[in-house]
């Protein structure tokens, strides 16, 4: 369970960047998860409003956008993109592939008041 | 003049003022003060000269043991170190140390990783700069480990042929991550259904280029090899 780990991040990170505007409140806030990045977003969904009580975040809507794995073929150049983790091209089944997309763990916005 | 309604009252009450709201780009990692530590370790490591190696692996897959034979076989040719998490007892520091080593446990209560914040408070006290290599082995999990950077130089993953010969693809990004992937208790595959062959399909299902190395410590299969990875990457 080390999404509580990253959840605490979350709201230690939002709450400072939101005092350090001046707000008094986080409305919503964007997250970005991948598929490589070792965290699960049903367990950050369950852990961050648990967290968020008595912080600026509490009762904040949390939106997660799932990034999935994005390979490119050292081989062929094709681009493959999959929900799970396996490094093989969908093309010429290569694997010697280059990760391009799928490590984020990124707060992209928020919405502040 | 009011200026919302064009109204004669100033300071008009007739719309009550809204909260105004603010859109703030941030971008920025999630776990970005745990990778800024990491970056200040991995600059301490590199500064006195340590070879850093994260082993991780599944509990009882047999980092412990190894680590033991390894600082049994190489105490002599390099200064080794080693912290070592779990969340109780120090009974891993005491078998390292039993068998000549340097070791400090790490106990990590209900974490179930170690993070770079752990290592750093280390570096400068039991991490006295003096060492050739330090050795983290990491807490027992397959899942957790893999998330947090420490500043190692190298990530070694374990996998007890007891284990089956998937949990590569089960438990994919800690086997991604891996620069060395150990197979280990290789002495008992004549006793087990094991499967090399499903095993190494598994691990290059999700790390084709990481190396691969079948050891035993009871046999004595794998062994040189080990040493050799490490002597390499000490070099190096």
């Amino acid at each position: 369970m080390h999404e509580l780990s990253i959840a605490q991040n979350i709201i230690e990170q939002a709450e400072r960047y939101a005092k350090e505007s001046g707000a008094l409140k986080v409305k919503s806030i964007d997250l970005q998860i991948g598929t490589l990045s070792g965290a699960v977003v049903e367990c950050l969904e369950f852990a961050l409003p648990l967290i968020s009580k008595d912080t600026l975040l509490e009762d904040c809507q949390f939106n997660f956008e799932k990034i999935p794995l994005e390979l490119k073929c050292n081989q062929c150049q094709n681009i493959t993109v999959r929900e799970e983790v396996l490094i093989q091209c969908e093309l010429c089944l290569s694997t010697d592939l280059k990760v391009i997309k799928g490590q984020e763990m990124i707060i992209r916005t928020m919405e502040i008041e | 003049m009011c200026t919302d309604c064009g109204c004669d009252t100033l300071n008009s009450s007739f719309f009550p003022k809204m909260p105004k709201k603010e859109n703030i780009i941030l971008n920025v990692p999630i776990l970005k003060k745990n990778d800024d530590l990491a970056h200040e370790n991995w600059h301490w490591f590199q500064n006195h000269h340590i070879l850093t190696v994260n082993l991780m692996s599944s509990p009882g897959s047999g980092k412990t043991t190894l680590l033991e034979a390894t600082i049994k076989q190489l105490k002599d040719t390099f200064v080794l170190s080693t912290l070592v998490g779990d969340q109780q007892t120090d009974n891993d520091a005491i078998r390292i140390q039993n068998a000549g080593g340097k070791a400090q446990q790490i106990t990590t209560h209900s974490s179930c990783h170690l993070d770079a914040q752990m290592i750093k408070k280390e570096l400068g006290s039991f991490v006295t700069g003096d060492e050739d290599i330090l050795f983290i082995e990491n807490v027992g999990n397959l899942v957790c480990p893999s998330a947090f950077a420490l500043g190692e130089h190298l990530k070694v993953a374990l996998l007890s042929v007891t284990e089956g010969e998937d949990k590569p693809e089960k438990y994919p990004v800690l086997f991604h991550k891996a620069d060395l992937i150990l197979i280990t208790k290789s002495d008992l595959t004549p006793y087990l259904d094991w499967d090399e062959d499903k095993c190494m399909a598994s691990i290059k299902k999700v790390n084709p280029i990481a190396k691969i190395i079948k050891i035993s410590t009871k046999s004595g299969e794998g062994i040189k090899e080990w040493f050799e990875f490490l002597k390499e990457k000490k070099c190096v």
